[in-house]
């Protein structure tokens, strides 16, 4: 039964799609599924142990399926291991408890170097990332990780922009004021800024100017 | 990918099961001792630790990876500060279902 909130005045607030209170006594229908978003990429969750199972019995190394599903992205919890940073990627072994699985992570933009450089060995991880299978073996390439303090430290953001750190907290400040971020939550000597990860591109004119932080959200579930 | 040096979760129950092998283990610190810990598990019985913690404070709640030496003591190789609460009811549950039912997820 659907909540008397939603008249028919209301109605204009679902034009856009989604579920239609008045027509609760209609099933959906299977048009209302595409099934585009049935063979869409899913996020599995895996432990080595069965990423390596299933590479050991798949004929097609590069289309494993685990439990019935195609497997592409995986998301992965574990420990760094043996992280080896080089110019254009950062190498590092995860160990879940079930096993070890090499992983890589390319250095694109900025921010992935600052991400990457709060991460030290013996750090517990969260990633996601795209399994690859190459020469025999399966590697992870890494879209994201997160460590249980989500969020870089500031300073380590101010010496990689190369900026202090106290412009680069007025820079925080400014775009909080403006709206674009969220209020920050100190943890320590980190920063989590609300729900949005913060996406640090820059370009620094002068010192006196007030250092130019755009922000592109993302969303960290 | 290598999983030929795996780490059991275990509780207390289970410690028993892999004497001499390579565990993992939540446990809640409750004092230490001359070259121990003695910690609760989360099974609520109580483990002994031995090795070297790192330098550093310990959190309350500390997962210890390394050797199982007898059925109620593991020799840790590794200390991770968990913080300090967690939930201990869902550790316990995994413990239980990474060794019974999903077992070969893990092992």
């Amino acid at each position: 039964m659907h909540s008397s909130e939603f008249d028919d005045d209301d109605a204009a607030a679902f034009a856009g799609g989604g579920f239609m209170p008045s027509q609760a006594t209609q099933g959906p229908d299977s048009s209302f599924y595409s099934s585009k978003n049935r063979d869409a990429q899913v996020l599995l969750p895996l432990t080595i142990k069965q990423i390596s199972d299933a590479f050991q019995s798949s004929d097609d190394k590069s289309n494993m399926i685990i439990d019935g599903v195609d497997v592409t992205n995986v998301t992965l919890v574990g420990r760094v291991c043996n992280k080896a940073g080089r110019i254009t990627d950062v190498a590092f072994v995860l160990d879940d408890g079930t096993g070890r699985i090499e992983c890589n992570k390319w250095l694109q933009e900025a921010v992935d170097s600052i991400e990457m450089e709060g991460i030290s060995d013996g750090m517990y991880v969260r990633l996601h990332g795209h399994l690859k299978g190459f020469q025999g073996k399966m590697t992870v390439n890494v879209f994201s990780l997160r460590t249980r303090d989500e969020g870089v430290p500031r300073e380590l953001i101010a010496r990689q922009l190369g900026i202090p750190l106290d412009k680069l907290m007025l820079a925080i400040k400014n775009l909080i004021e403006e709206g674009a971020i969220y209020e920050a939550i100190g943890l320590g000597n980190s920063y989590r800024l609300g729900w949005v990860h913060v996406r640090v591109f820059y370009s620094v004119s002068q010192w006196e100017a007030r250092p130019k932080i755009g922000v592109r959200p993302s969303y960290s579930d | 990918m290598d999983t030929s040096n795996p780490a059991v979760f275990v509780n207390a129950e289970l410690l028993r099961l892999y004497v001499g092998r390579r565990v993992r283990a939540v446990m809640q610190v409750i004092r230490s001792d001359a070259g121990a810990v003695i910690g609760k598990s989360t099974d609520e019985k109580q483990i002994v630790v031995k090795g070297l913690p790192p330098p550093g404070p310990l959190t309350n709640f500390v997962e210890v990876i390394g050797i199982a030496d007898s059925d109620k003591s593991i020799h840790a190789e590794i200390w991770t500060n968990f913080g300090d609460s967690i939930d201990t009811f869902s550790y316990n549950k995994l413990c239980q279902l990474a060794n019974g039912e999903f077992k070969p997820l893990f092992l």
